[in-house]
């Protein structure tokens, strides 16, 4: 055969290859939904015997490249041969696209946004690209912009199995909790073995204040995974939430032989004590959480309440000033240590401190300045 | 049983420890037998004698009797210190000593030896253990008391102590629910200055808390003397002032006040010039004393119809004169109504010819079934502080609080809590006009002996304290989330009340002026109150409660009149004022500010709250018959000056217009609108223009 065209339809479907881009604890699974097609390239055999592009296709070949390298998880020259595409075609949408599908999984998140932005610009319709740009800005927390582009992508019939899901988080993020759990519902039913969605399921309901479904779904995902410690410690936080402190101290524990450097679960820990008055065993979990994090402002605060409770004043006071040195925006940390200096009837510095606590924003200070301009 | 007559003594804290004597049951007689008593020859003859030295000092059944028994009963305990009948009577005088620790230990060998060594020897130690915070073996000996005794016999008698032990209970109960929760206060020794190793107690202060009027049976008491019914001195009443530094000084004997016997203060008005004290002899009787100048006056008894031949033992008077309250135990009230039980609060109200009026029981949502005392009027007219055996009293008197509303009923009394109150008996109380301070006696360990005059700060509720958590609620994120805080109101309560004070003083002397002092309020048209300054200090002070528009006219002989003008909103929380007035002769040029004139904005009609300051106007030229004047207008920068010409002097003229209405002759008047020609004040600030805008009177000629 020769000066003859074949036609290669190089179609390949992309195996479902998980690609993921690290987002803190947990991962996004995002290639599922990419399914990146070569496109079709008009070929004829050089007098090489080479498989050369027809004229005009050049772009398309580096395309196809691309993608190649894209699968082979060689995102660098991923990059470079969807730049060769776009450079010879500078409305090829679906190499904006690609590329930046490229760029996300290198953690670019700003050029892969752009890129994104772009293929739409030049074809609204592609849902994956909607679809990606979703997850971008909710790994950006601008939630307001991902719920759009998922919202987008759905409309538009992307079919992934966590879209439900993540739309889900993003209106829970959004304090939509109506919305939230009736994503999560749907996102169950496509995904009854996801103990993620389970988990984010039970903060739904935390947050709608009906515990005791919060308690239940909580279980579920620790039944399907027992080694995530955030689920245990989630669970905890309701406990303590119901007043339930034994039980709620059982989960933090438990989420620690998992994890025991999660600094939350053993902060949360450290309060539940602190209302069964275990004072001494209090402070060990606070002290082993700025043992993790020296910068942790809240295991501060929590020692100076522990220590207020044990009216050891002075230790009380040291503790609030170092979470105030940490964070100096932390309104009711100045509250707090107004109201040590108060019992050490250190009234001109309490109200000094009442006055800072007020100007942050906390509304209670101002009633504890009815007495400033009258004491000793 | 034998049955003791008790005899009624004089002193106020005699009186108080009758009461609890007689809760002891003290008609229960218990012997030391002599051949039980004796151990051992060696020293048993002393010992023995010691043993009746004390029965003669027990037996008397007075408070001074049992504290004497004391160091004899433990003579004789030296020798034998296992002898039932010895534990029991030494634990008697330990409990009336408030030796509760020591009470307890006897008592319970005391049963230990011999279960029945006397029948209330259970309820005894019940009440020892209450006293010394073992509530809950309080209960349990106190019901194993109750279960013994009603089994035994069923006559009145027995159902008193029954009913007393039941009643512990119930303040056992009240005790352990108020020590689980206790008031956030810091109660303080006012210190040697004022306390001594001897008793102190009865504090009365004025509202601003720079003077104490106090009880003390110490050392130098007038007479030299001690009472022969519990040997310790005789009451006399010590005062002590607050300098700038906010220390007490020392405290000073009333000499023109106290007598050889008892003397002890009861009630003191906020301003300080009327002090209430007691006479315990023959019955209880309410005097009163006034402060003139720096002296006092010979204590005078009040009227028959509050002395009567009951016991009258406390006093209080409201900051605006009109209502009296004090305590009787009198059978009646004057309409007829029955005590609800022992000592009851009553009061009365003053009537137009300004004498009290009928005496009236203040009713059951104050009186129990049982004995209420010392009660205290706080100078915003509508909280008082009483003390109480009922309600939820966690033992013998507790220190309540209750609020009057518009209608003049009042709210279920409030206990004030833990540490204030305690097991024992904590009477006495008084607030200070801010609300924040009180004053009371009680026992406690950094006392200089006995009782001791202590001043509580009370610090409110406890304030808010914000854990901090946050969790990972999100599996697919990283962000942490915290639960909202949702901020509980914390309700502190405050005073709305504010104490004016200062000084009346001559303008060229500077020398202090006995002024008569009269508060209007301005749109009712009422006096509020009328009182005076102290003729040897000039000190005035008043309490205006928040919510009104005040007019207060200071007036003395021969001077002009001065007027302020206070206009202090219903949400306005405890202040205090220093205002020194400066009182002009009546003199040709000499003018004052009218400070109590009100126009409608932008107009020259007068505003109905004006009456009473031109009602004081027109007084005043009627005691100066020839007395010419000239009323200026003046206003503020704002404006143009034709404007504030036209409006000032429109303004004068319908004073001028009002006083002839009112009869004075046109010839002595004059009006001048002065605009903005005459500030007093700067026109750079809301308040100097609001000092700016005013009216005043200049004297052009006196005859």
């Amino acid at each position: 055969m020769n000066g003859k065209h074949l036609i290669l339809s190089l179609i390949v479907f992309a195996l479902p290859a998980m690609i993921f881009a690290q987002v803190g604890e947990q991962e996004i699974d995002t290639a599922q939904i990419i399914v990146p097609t070569k496109v079709v390239v008009d070929t004829t055999v050089n007098d090489a015997d080479n498989l050369v592009a027809a004229e005009g296709q050049e772009a398309q070949l580096a395309y196809n490249s691309g993608i190649d390298f894209f699968k082979g998880g060689n995102y660098k020259q991923a990059v470079s041969q969807f730049t060769t595409a776009i450079d010879l075609n500078p409305d090829f949408a679906k190499a904006y696209m690609n590329r930046g599908s490229a760029l996300f999984q290198m953690n670019a998140l700003s050029q892969a946004s752009e890129d994104l932005q772009k293929a739409i610009e030049l074809n609204d319709e592609l849902n994956a690209a909607h679809y990606m740009l979703g997850i971008i800005h909710m790994k950006k927390q601008e939630y307001s912009e991902a719920q759009s582009a998922l919202q987008k992508a759905k409309e538009q019939n992307f079919k992934n199995p966590k879209l439900d899901y993540y739309l889900g988080v993003i209106a829970f993020m959004n304090e939509d909790y109506e919305s939230a759990l009736i994503a999560f519902e749907k996102a169950i039913k496509a995904n009854k073995k996801d103990a993620m969605i389970y988990n984010d399921l039970a903060s739904t309901y935390r947050k709608m204040e009906k515990n005791d479904m919060a308690i239940a779904e909580y279980t579920k995902a620790i039944e399907l995974d027992k080694s995530n410690a955030m689920y245990y410690s989630n669970r905890g936080s309701v406990y303590r939430i119901q007043e339930k402190h034994e039980e709620a101290i059982d989960d933090y524990t438990k989420a620690l032989e998992i994890d025991s450097e999660y600094k939350l679960a053993q902060n949360n820990r450290g309060v539940a004590k602190m209302h069964l008055k275990q004072y001494e065993e209090a402070i060990e979990d606070f002290e082993a959480v700025v043992e993790v994090d020296r910068d942790y402002a809240y295991a501060y605060n929590n020692l100076g309440l522990v220590y207020y409770r044990m009216r050891n004043y002075d230790e009380a006071i040291t503790n609030f000033t170092k979470a105030i040195a940490l964070d100096p925006s932390y309104g009711y940390v100045y509250l707090h240590r107004g109201n040590a200096k108060e019992m050490l009837r250190k009234f001109n510095d309490a109200c000094q401190d009442w006055e800072k606590a007020l100007e942050l924003g906390v509304k209670n200070a101002e009633s504890y300045l009815i007495y400033c301009n009258q004491e000793d | 049983m034998k049955i003791t007559k008790i005899i009624l003594r004089s002193s106020l804290l005699i009186l108080f420890s009758y009461f609890m004597i007689q809760g002891l049951n003290a008609q229960v007689d218990v012997e030391i037998d002599k051949k039980e008593f004796k151990v051992r020859k060696n020293g048993f003859k002393d010992a023995w004698k010691a043993v009746k030295y004390g029965d003669d000092l027990y037996e008397a059944i007075t408070a001074g009797g049992f504290r004497q028994a004391i160091s004899f009963y433990e003579e004789a305990e030296r020798y034998n210190g296992n002898n039932p009948e010895l534990n029991y009577k030494l634990g008697v005088c330990y409990l009336v000593d408030l030796q509760v620790d020591k009470a307890v230990g006897r008592f319970e060998k005391a049963v230990k030896k011999k279960p029945g060594v006397a029948p209330d020897v259970r309820y005894l130690l019940g009440k020892a253990y209450h006293n010394n915070y073992k509530f809950d073996k309080a209960i349990d000996m106190l019901t194993e008391f109750i279960n013994k005794y009603q089994s035994s016999g069923n006559d009145d008698f027995d159902k008193k102590i029954i009913d007393k032990a039941k009643r512990k209970i119930e303040e056992c109960n009240s005790a352990k629910v108020l020590v689980e929760s206790p008031t956030r206060v810091f109660i303080d020794n006012l210190g040697p200055a004022v306390n001594t190793k001897y008793p102190e107690y009865g504090p009365v202060i004025t509202a601003d808390e720079s003077m104490v009027v106090f009880t003390s049976r110490r050392e130098g008491t007038t007479g030299d003397a001690r009472d022969e019914s519990d040997f310790q001195y005789y009451e006399d009443l010590y005062v002590s002032y607050r300098d700038d530094q906010e220390r007490w000084g020392n405290a000073l004997n009333m000499r023109d006040l106290n007598t050889d016997g008892h003397d002890a203060s009861i009630g003191l008005s906020y301003d300080g010039q009327i002090l209430y004290t007691y006479n315990g002899t023959p019955t209880g009787t309410i005097l009163a004393s006034e402060l003139e100048g720096d002296q006092w006056s010979k204590p005078k008894e009040l009227s028959k119809h509050i002395n009567t031949k009951a016991h009258e033992t406390s006093a209080t008077v409201s900051a605006d004169g009109k209502y009296f309250y004090f305590v009787s135990d009198c059978e009646k009230d004057d309409f007829g109504t029955s005590s609800y039980g022992g000592k009851d609060i009553y009061f009365c109200e003053k009537t137009e010819k300004g004498k009290w009026g009928k005496v009236k029981n203040i009713g059951t949502s104050i009186n129990t079934q049982y004995n209420e005392e010392a009660c205290f009027i706080h100078p915003d007219g509508v909280s008082m502080y009483f003390s109480s055996e009922g309600f939820n009293s966690m033992g013998e008197y507790d220190i309540f609080k209750t609020t009057k509303d518009s209608l003049g009923n009042w709210s279920d009394p409030e206990n004030l809590g833990y540490p204030v109150n305690t097991p024992a008996r904590d009477v006495f109380f008084v607030m200070a006009g801010s609300g924040r301070y009180g004053y009371y006696s009680t026992v406690r360990e950094t006392g200089y002996g006995g009782q001791d005059i202590y001043r509580i700060t009370f610090l409110g509720p406890e304030k808010l304290m914000v854990e901090a958590i946050e969790d990972n609620l999100m599996a697919s994120l990283n962000a942490t989330i915290s639960d909202k805080v949702v901020e509980q109101e914390v309700k502190i309560e405050t005073v709305r009340l504010t104490l004016l004070k200062g000084t009346v003083t001559d303008a060229i002397s500077r020398q202090p002026i006995k002024a008569d002092i009269e508060i209007v309020d301005n749109e009712k048209n009422e006096i509020v109150t009328l009182t005076n300054s102290n003729s040897s200090t000039g000190k005035y002070m008043l309490s205006l409660p928040s919510g009104k528009n005040y007019g207060i006219s200071v007036k003395a002989e021969g001077y002009l009149f001065h007027s302020e003008n206070f206009n202090i909103p219903a949400a306005t929380g405890y202040q205090e004022v220093i205002k020194d007035v400066i009182l002009s002769k009546v003199g040709v040029g000499t003018k004052i500010v009218l400070k109590n004139i009100f126009f409608d904005y932008n107009k020259s009609t007068l505003r109905s709250e004006s009456y009473p300051e031109l009602e004081r106007l027109r007084k005043l030229l009627d005691s100066y018959s020839d007395m010419r004047i000239e009323i200026g207008g003046h206003t503020d920068n704002r404006g143009a000056l034709k404007y504030n010409t036209d409006l000032s002097e429109a303004r004068a003229k319908a004073v001028v217009d009002y006083l002839v209405s009112a009869g004075i002759g046109r010839s002595r008047l004059e009006y001048k609108g002065y605009a903005y020609l005459q500030p007093i004040d700067t026109n750079d600030t809301d308040d100097g223009r609001q000092q700016n805008r005013r009216v005043e009177f200049k004297v052009l000629s006196v005859n």
